[in-house]
Order: C-alpha cells, then structure tokens, then sequence
C-alpha cells in the first residue's frame, strides 16, 4: 500500500463521489454484510447459548483437532518454506524455474481435489491402501488424512513469502559470513535469520489463517466422524446440516475472529517489512 | 603470506574471462588490479579468495603461503574480504560485526571475551570508530560502512585481505580520503593485500605495485612510476590517463610524423619505412610562440579550457600531411600548469608552435613470413 | 550436466535440495501422479460416460457459467473499487483495503452459511429480493454471489498495484493536449490497466472453477440444477466411484492449468512487447 502521489488532473467531483459510493456500496453489501451476519445470527439466541454452543464437548474436540493440525502443518511447512527459499535464493541450478511452478500449484488446485489426490494414495483402494492396512495404520479418514491434505494447501504460502525477499537480499552478507570462518549453521541463524523475521512471520500468519479455516480439502479426507476428525470448519457444517443455525454460527464466529485477526496482524506486518526487510538504497548508491 | 598464483584460467558459460594468468604478491605488498570492465580482476581475486574456482589444470596452481588453498574448506582459509557494497550485517552493531569473525570461531579457538572485547575495541580505535560501536550499519554514512567492513575482514587477522573495487560505491571526496586512509592502515598492518580497482587515480595513489589487466590477460605490472612513463604496451598507455596520439613512420631510427620527430627507441634499421604509433601525454607537449630549436608543430589555439588546477588547451596542426597519417584536423590537447598558461597569454585563435618532450613509440611489429 | 556442486560458496545446497525435492515429491508429486494415474487408467469408454454424463454436463455448465458471469462482475466492480482505493483520499479507505482481503482469510465454510442466511427468503437482503420474484438462495444466482464474493481479491490485489504504478504525467500530457478527463480515462488509462485485468480476471476465474465450500451451502445442491462440478466430484467419492470421480477432477484440473499457463504466457508476452517498444 503506497500514498497515493498528488494528482492535480482528476475526475470530475460528482464522479469521483458515485465511485466512491459505489466501491463502498459493493464491498459493504458483498463482503461486511455476511462478516456481521455472523455474529449476528451466532447471538441470535442469547449469549448463554452462544458459550454453551462454543463450549460443547465436540465443538471443543474440533478445536483440539483444529490447533493440532494447524501446528503440525506450520512447523513441517516452515522448515520447508526456509529451505526451499535458501536453496532458490543462493544457489543456482538448473530447474530452477520447474522449481518454483511445484511450489505453486496447490494454489491452481480446487480444494477437493487437494483432498481427493490423498484418498487415490492413501485411501483402502489407493496406491498404499493395501500395505497400510496390512500394518494397520489409518491415514485417510484419520487425523493423519487431515494434517496431510492441510499441508498440501498450505505450504506455498511461507514459501511464496520468503523467495523473493530472499533473492532481493542477496547472499553477499552469507558469503562474507563464511569467509569470517562461519559454518552454515551459524551463517544461517546469526545472519540469515534476523535480515527474514517479519516476512517469515507474514507467512506464518497467512499460512495459519487457510491451515485452521481450510474446509473443502479436509471434507473430503477426514470421514466427518464426530470427535475424532472433525476440525472446527467441519463441525460447523454438521451443526449447520441439523439446522442447528446458531450453534453453527457461534462456532464460525470464532473462526470468523481469527479471520479478523489475521487480517490486522498482516497490515501491521507489512508496514514492518516494507521499513525493515526490503533494502534501502542510500543516496549514495542511487 | 605471499600470494603465488600460476597459470589460471577461468572460462564462465561462453567467455574465456582469465587467460593464463600469473600473479605473485610478496609479503606485506599492497598491489592493486587494475583494468575495464570484463577485464577479469574481480575473477581473478575472487579465485584467490576461493569464492571461484579456476579451471582445472595440471598447471594450475593458487598458493597463499605456500599452501593450496583449494584444498582448504572455505572458513577456515582465513581470508579477510571486502565487498564493493560493504555486506556488512544489518541487524547487527558496529561492535558485533566487527566481532563476527571472532564470535563464530570453534570453541577451542575462540578467545575468552574479555580479551574479544579488547581486540575488537582496539580495532574500533584503529578506524576511528568507537562511538559508534553501538550502531547499526543503517544509521552510517558508505564511508563509515566501509571502515567496518575492513576492521571486520582485519579482526581474524587474515593472511591475506582482499579488496573487490571497496571505493566504487563511495562520493568523489570520500573516495578520495579513504584511500589515503588505506594507504596509513596498511603502513600500520601491513597484510598482503589485492585491491581490484578500475580508477587508475587510485591505483597510482595507493598501491605498492599496480597489475593491468585486459581481457583475461595481465597488461603489464609494475610500480606506479614504471607503469606510467613506461607503459609495456599500447593498452597501458592508453588506459592510464590521457594520451595524444600520433601515426608517423619510422626513419633512421626516428619516429617521423609531419613537422615533429622522436627516437624511437632503439627501432634499428630493418624497421625503417614501418608504420610507427606515438603516444604523447598532455603534459608531455610544451607551447612555445617562437619555435627554438626545430622539432615543433606549427598550431592554431582551437580552445582554452580551466580545469581544476591545471588549464586544458586544444589545438589543431597546421602542418603539411605527406608524412603524417593523421588528418590536419585531428586536435592536440595539451596540458598547462596555471603559471605556463599566465607567461604564454594565449588566445584562441593565435598561432603557436607545440614541441615534443617526451613520448613513447610503438612500432607495428614484422610479420615474418 | 550433473549438480556435482552449488554455484556458490554458500554452504548448504545438498541438505536443501534433498529436503526440498522430497517434500514436493511426497506431498505433491506422487499425489497428483496418482490422480492422473487413476483417471486415465480406465477404459475410455468409463472416461467418456464420466465426463459427458448429462448430469456431468450440466454441472460443467453450471460451473463455469456462473464462474464467468461472477469474474465479469468483478472485473467491473474490482476495477472501481481498486481505483478508488489509490486514487482518492476519503473516510474510512483504509477499512475498505482491509475488508478486500476478507474473502482469502475467512474459511470457506463460514462464508458459505454467512451468505445463505443473508440471501435465503427470510434473510437480510433475500426478503426484499423475494417479492420481487428473485430467488437468490437455492439458484444459480445464489452461486454466483458466493462466487463473486470469493473472487473479488483476486481482481482488485492484481490491478491495484498496476494503477499505483501508472505514470501521473502521462495523464497531464494527455490532459495539456486537450482531452477531457473521460477521454483520458478510456483511451490512456484502461489500455494502460487492461493487461492486469485480464490478468485477475482469469486468476479469479481459475479459483471460481474449484471453489467448494462458499458455494455448497447458497447453492442448494440439486443435481441437474446447481450442482457445481467440486460438489460432483464428492459424490462420486462417497459413492466410491473412485475413477469417475478422478476422471471429472483431472478435467478440472487440466482447465485451471490451462488458464493460470494463460496469465503467464500473457504476462510473459506483454512485458517482451514491452521491452520491444523500449
């Protein structure tokens, strides 16, 4: 986001006001209106209702699975978003390019698809199917399935944050950090880490807000069985299918704030990667 | 640590950037390579710091004290760097950056901190730095930047230090005061020390020996003086500062080219008739309003130029061009301290003579058949 | 040419490699093999009855009409919106530049309720739709909704940074030589904005394509009527018609690949036209 410069030549008055009126218009009524909708309907039937509703011992059980299955997604996805980018960033080989497509395509790949391609691999009739069974490890349709499907929707998004700022950095204060007598390690954890923080964070956040809302990838995974593996998006569609409307709402409002959430933590932190992480060119340099 | 490398070559993709290179710096010697662009210096100090390897070759061989340092893992080579953009930490201090090389040593080497902090404080002082040691490389000006960096390459007391063109990214003054400043530093520490540089000036100020480079290949290297009144080849002469070029044709021993003459150093008679290349320097060339003794150009003054401390004056001969092989128009430009231009008084337009006092010939070689 | 070793003196390139090429062929590669594997492992008349299935046609109809439909209308309204949030100055903008980014953060299953109490009959806006004869919940109209709802990021956050990035003194120029402000606006301005819209426009179509649980809950689920193709592809699980099901995703999938090669071809060519003029 960038301050608009001056401009002295711009629209009539009476036009710039309809536009603002219509952009307030469309966006108020397309997307505001459904985000009170939910605390509106979650309400609808008291606040007692609303704490018995969040409070309930499967809604409770989804939270659990939700958290765990956020957790074990961003751990396994970081590490891979910190190596993949200093792979991208320092070195160069060829394939790089094909590299960086991989990377990408979860994001062209429809939710049930992403759910669908576990279940072909996993699944009793897919590739594993048979030699799982015969050890009797359940991945599909198990908290395994969940976590799988999730880490496959999710992991482009560290990635995607880190390469760039990693290739406008550079490797030149890596480069002199090895020549100072330092090992990969420590050039890694003394120099690397503190020049990426906040664009890691960036992604941690963003990567965190689709891995606990994630609903289409997991519903087709995780078998919708009740306690066990459901995550808090699935138990708002079961509550929502038993026309438990307020139940269903009271749950979606917590995903809906930590919706809201995420979206105050990224415009802060994007003002704290624009000051900090890009580098600056001195008047000198210009 | 003397440097010794021998025979390198370095071929990137589909351009040969080092051709048979040799280099030897003596101990405590401060060389600068000096050349344009694509030159290959910055190849070839990088292959002395192991940032590159050369080509593979039985002949190859890059030697700091003695030692192959290829064989050597990169951190322990002991090699202090300096980066043209400085590389220096961001997010650490002055004090940690300089401290970096000592911190991240192996714990049986690494020195108790009491005796870090002095080492790196006395280094602080050296560059003049104390007050700063709190800050961050943000909150410097390129100048300072640079002074860390060199403080933090001299911190592991390397057997060598390497300088990758340190002034490029520095204002004119800077420049200039930081090279004077190196020249001290290294009186005081004197490491075997490589400075790439394309500014010949600073080349000619700062080092003990200057290497020129062009296309791969080693020009000619010597002192500052050697190199400059006694440049081995066209290249040299023409690189290092501003030259007038004439075309003439050997005689007797004698570079003739239109009203003017020179030796030509010792071209004996087989080369007689050859074409011959004569390279004067501005200040070479003297101005007189009365030729004195023969062997000056009659000129007309085209333009009068104050540059600095000295006055630019461009001529065009007026002499016949049967045994010159350059057209009439063609200008002189010679160089005047302001006191020779005050006693000759010259205007534009005025026709003066312009005389030869030294010049360097180079005569087209024999082909042999 | 084997990668005997990195290009840099920067340690670490085997360990990263290693990791990272393992990761993408375990989470990614092997799962999207075996997709492709089970789709077309099956004899082509199974393929054929899978994907023009009239049920099945329908839903393809349904999908990317009402995708297309939801992307037009976001392109429309994304370019004003985009523009108004860098051009001017007003209450409340930047509340507006935070709200965009609802639809990517929201789970789809809350916004997929959230916008069917709002259009259903008795909701919000579907109350005073209904005696006007319009059904939104439980139609295809109800789909696009959902779908320009999920879609308006992407428009907006592709051609906001084209505007920001457009030249004020080209606009004086044209200004100087006399053009009024509309003429400016359609013949220096839309040209300069139009590569990115296109742009966002088949990125947001793209997403539309697969979108499943914003749309799940307005849409009503009537098979032949709207039933999405994501929606198809689940039944026929549940049904364990596993090779149908793969048969209708691959197709899919094949479209979103095609379409996002678009933007990149796309994007790739108007920057060599670029480089030719320059």
């Amino acid at each position: 986001m960038s301050t608009a410069p001056k401009y002295r030549h711009t629209e009539p008055p009476g036009l710039q006001v309809a536009l603002i009126l219509t952009a307030v218009g469309f966006v108020g009524v397309l997307i505001l209106l459904p985000v009170i909708a939910v605390f509106t309907e979650a309400l609808r039937k008291g606040l007692a209702f609303y704490i018995s509703s969040i409070t309930d011992p499967l809604a409770l059980a989804a939270l659990r699975l939700t958290l765990l299955t956020a957790a074990i997604t961003i751990t396994a996805n970081l590490i891979f978003g910190l190596a993949a980018s200093w792979l991208i960033a320092k070195f160069s080989f060829p394939g790089k390019n094909l590299l960086l497509s991989l990377i990408d395509i979860p994001f062209a790949v429809s939710p049930v698809i992403s759910g669908l391609i576990f279940i072909l691999v996993f699944g009793a009739q897919g590739w594993f199917g048979d030699s799982l069974a015969s050890h009797n490890i359940q991945i599909v349709f198990a908290t395994p399935g969940v976590v799988l499907a999730t880490i496959f929707v999710t992991f482009p998004f560290i990635a995607r944050e880190l390469i760039p700022l990693m290739q406008e950095q550079g490797s030149e204060e890596e480069e002199a950090a090895v020549l100072l007598g330092a090992n990969g390690w420590q050039t890694f954890w003394h120099v690397t880490l503190p020049n990426i923080r906040w664009a890691l964070v960036y992604g941690v956040i963003l990567a965190n807000a689709r891995a606990m809302g994630e609903f289409g990838a997991v519903s087709v995974v995780s078998g919708h069985i009740r306690g066990r593996t459901n995550t808090l998006p699935l138990h708002v569609e079961i509550l929502y299918n038993e026309y438990n409307f307020s139940a269903a709402f009271a749950v979606a409002s917590l995903l809906t704030l930590l919706a809201l959430v995420t979206l105050v933590a990224k415009a802060a932190l994007e003002w704290k990667i624009r000051v900090e992480e890009r580098p600056a060119i001195t008047a000198e340099e210009a | 640590m003397a440097i010794d490398a021998r025979h390198v070559n370095k071929t990137f993709a589909n351009y040969q950037a080092l051709r048979d290179v040799s280099l030897r710096v003596d101990d405590g010697e401060l060389i600068a390579l000096l050349g344009p662009s694509g030159s290959g210096k910055t190849t070839l100090l990088r292959i002395i710091a192991g940032l590159d390897s050369p080509d593979s070759n039985p002949e190859t061989d890059v030697l700091v004290d003695g030692d192959d340092i290829s064989r050597q893992p990169i951190s322990q080579r002991k090699v202090g760097f300096v980066f043209q953009h400085y590389a220096l930490f961001r997010h650490m201090t002055v004090f940690e950056n300089v401290a970096f090389g000592l911190r991240v040593r192996p714990r049986k080497l690494r020195l108790a901190e009491p005796a870090l902090r002095r080492k790196v404080n006395e280094l602080l002082e050296l560059i003049q730095l104390v007050r700063w040691s709190s800050h961050y490389p943000s909150q410097l000006s390129g100048g300072q930047r640079q002074r860390v960096a060199l403080a933090r390459a001299l911190a592991i007391e390397p057997s060598v230090l390497l300088l990758d063109e340190p002034f490029g990214a520095l204002d004119a003054k800077v420049r200039q005061e930081l090279r004077r400043w190196l020249r001290t530093l290294h009186s005081r520490i004197p490491v075997t020390s490589v400075l790439v540089t394309h500014d010949q000036e600073e080349a000619l100020e700062v080092a003990d020996r200057i290497v020129i480079m062009n296309q791969g290949r080693i020009e000619q290297s010597g002192t500052p003086d050697e190199v400059f009144h006694h440049p081995a080849s066209e290249f040299v002469v023409t690189f290092l500062g501003n030259v007038n070029l004439f075309h003439g044709r050997v005689d007797s021993g004698r570079a003739v080219f239109g009203d003017l003459a020179v030796s030509a150093n010792g071209a004996g008679h087989g080369a007689d008739g050859k074409p011959a290349r004569v390279f004067v320097r501005p200040h070479e060339l003297e101005i007189e309003r009365q030729p004195r003794n023969g062997n000056a150009v009659a000129a007309n003054v085209v333009r009068i130029q104050s540059a600095g401390s000295i006055v630019r004056v461009e001529l065009s001969r007026l002499d016949s061009t049967t045994d010159s092989e350059d057209p009439v128009s063609a200008p002189i430009n010679v160089e005047l301290t302001h006191d020779q231009y005050r006693a000759l008084a010259l205007t534009t337009g005025e026709t003066v003579f312009v005389k030869v006092r030294d010049a360097r010939v180079f005569v087209s070689p024999d082909y042999q058949i | 040419m084997a990668l005997k070793r990195p290009h840099s003196v920067v340690p670490g390139f085997g360990l990263t490699l290693g990791y990272t090429v393992s990761y993408l062929s375990l989470i990614v590669l092997v799962p999207l093999a075996a997709l492709v594997v089970r789709g077309t492992n099956q004899p082509w008349a199974n393929f054929k009855e899978a994907v023009f299935d009239p049920r099945t046609l329908i839903a393809w109809r349904l999908t990317f009409g009402t995708a297309f439909i939801a992307s037009v209308i976001n392109a429309f309204f994304g370019l004003i919106v985009a523009w108004v949030l860098v051009r001017y100055e007003f209450p409340g903008r930047r509340i507006l530049d935070a709200l965009i980014d609802v639809p990517f953060a929201l789970p789809t299953a809350v916004s997929g309720i959230a916008l069917t109490a709002i259009y259903a009959q008795n909701g919000w806006i579907g109350h005073w739709l209904q005696p006007l004869g319009i059904k939104a919940a439980f139609s295809p109209l109800g789909i696009v909704i959902a779908l320009t709802f999920i879609g308006l990021p992407f428009i907006v956050r592709t051609v906001q940074p084209t505007i920001e990035d457009l030249d004020p003194a080209v606009e004086e120029a044209a200004a100087l030589l006399g053009a009024p402000r509309l003429t400016t606006l359609r013949r220096v301005i839309l040209p300069a904005i139009r590569p990115a819209l296109v742009a966002g426009f088949v990125t947001a179509f793209a997403r539309c394509l697969g979108e499943y649980g914003s749309v799940i809950f307005i849409s009503g689920n009537m098979p032949m009527k709207t039933e999405i193709a994501s929606l198809l592809i689940v039944t026929k699980l549940e049904q364990f018609d596993y090779a149908g099901a793969s048969a209708i995703a691959l197709l899919m999938l094949l479209s979103s690949f095609v379409l996002l090669f678009l933007v990149n071809f796309g994007q790739w060519w108007s920057t060599r036209a670029q480089q030719r003029e320059a």
